[in-house]
């Protein structure tokens, strides 16, 4: 499953293993899909990027958009949520969320190099 | 008076202030108008979470400028205002038989990955888009979007989401925002002027910040029809109000040991006004002040 979003400014393609985002202005922010834990039930689950975030750079969203043409015995919940990198442009590079990140998932780049 | 009120409002009323912009059949009187709403009310309550993150809607500027022009809108208000339109939202929400309801911010969930519940939702949209979701997770509730049957929506409510059946609730869940240093806006989720929802948001999580600041569309949210004013002879520059700011309109300069309020930067909130002991800052009409008059 591919999805891909762009706006003027910040693209971001999201397959199974990983979200990205590119940004105009040179930042790269991967995350990897398979390490992320982040579920949006779990009351106790990971959100550690989102809140430690100065600028807001993250962002999430259920992966499947709720079909309420489907009747409602018939739905699937949308307990799947993806992390993503909505606001890349405005990371400042402070690399908190890359060393808080407790299984590693978050990799950003300055114009191709790491942080 | 702002565009809205403008448009909206009349010469007594700002566009808030109006019972009729209350009322669903008010403002869309036949048939044809209301069918359009319904299907807009659902296909906006079925993809709200997945636009608020994603860049094709929240940051592409051509696509928010044309939903703030077909009524996407909101405004700052201060917490007197706010009781006003709840007292008003009550009183239609009564003569239309619909519901008012306490849910969680979707801005908050997006972004932060909590459920808190801040906004207040009332009229026929919010029991349209109810009709529309509930049918799921039954032991979760509203918060899920699913749960019982039409009529078991009230009961499961006071589980899921708050009801603010009573005025005092409100007013009691108002004063906690308040403290909570929480701004408040009006808005209409693309059907202006039907006034649909209070919400209380901060700026790190609010979408309609983001619209306005970082999007840059200015008409997703309007700064408020007050400005704070400051008086330096009874203002001790305590320190109250300089975190209360979320807009960055307050300077304290240790140099001279004075405040100064930007009213260029200020949207109105009323949030440092409330926190002031020593009742330093007013809340003053924006037409009374100039250089602020006609920035909205």
């Amino acid at each position: 499953m591919l999805q891909t979003s762009k706006s003027d400014k910040v693209e971001i393609t999201l397959d199974d293993h990983q979200s990205r985002a590119v940004a105009h202005n040179g930042v790269t922010v991967t995350i990897d899909r398979e390490k992320c834990t982040y579920s949006m039930y779990d009351p106790k689950g990971c959100r550690r990027c989102l809140q430690l975030c100065p600028v807001r750079v993250f962002g999430t969203r259920p992966l499947e958009k709720r079909d309420f043409s489907i009747p409602p015995k018939q739905r699937i919940d949308p307990t799947k949520w993806v992390l993503l990198a909505t606001w890349a442009d405005w990371c400042n590079g402070c690399a908190a969320c890359v060393q808080q990140c407790p299984h590693q998932a978050i990799t950003i780049e300055f114009d191709g190099k790491r942080l | 008076m702002c565009h809205w009120c403008n448009q909206h409002g009349d010469r007594d009323h700002k566009w808030y202030e109006k019972q009729e912009n209350y009322l669903f059949e008010k403002v869309f009187p036949d048939e044809t108008s209301q069918d359009k709403a319904k299907e807009e009310i659902k296909s906006t309550f079925s993809q709200t979470e997945w636009r608020y993150s994603d860049p094709e809607f929240i940051r592409n500027k051509q696509f928010l400028q044309d939903r703030a022009d077909a009524g996407f809108g909101s405004q700052i208000i201060t917490k007197e205002e706010m009781l006003k339109i709840l007292h008003l939202a009550d009183e239609a929400v009564k003569r239309e038989d619909s519901i008012m309801v306490v849910g969680h911010c979707p801005c908050r969930l997006v972004y932060e990955g909590v459920r808190d519940y801040v906004c207040i939702g009332f009229g026929m949209p919010v029991a349209m888009s109810m009709e529309v979701g509930y049918g799921r997770l039954p032991k979760e509730g509203l918060t899920e979007y699913g749960g019982a049957e039409w009529s078991q929506l009230r009961q499961d409510l006071r589980k899921g989401v708050k009801v603010p059946l009573m005025m005092s609730e409100a007013e009691q869940l108002i004063d906690e925002w308040e403290e909570r240093g929480l701004w408040h806006i009006v808005m209409s989720r693309g059907r202006l002027p039907l006034i649909e929802a209070i919400c209380n948001c901060e700026r790190r999580y609010c979408t309609y910040w983001m619209n306005r600041f970082r999007s840059g569309v200015p008409e997703y949210v309007l700064k408020g029809h007050f400005v704070a004013r400051l008086d330096p002879q009874t203002c001790a520059s305590c320190g109250e109000c300089w975190d209360k700011c979320h807009f960055g309109a307050i300077h304290h300069s240790p140099t001279s040991e004075t405040v100064d309020i930007d009213p260029t930067l200020c949207m109105g909130c009323g949030l440092c006004a409330g926190a002031c002991p020593n009742m330093a800052i007013a809340m003053v009409p924006r037409e009374e002040i100039p250089a602020a008059r006609d920035r909205w």
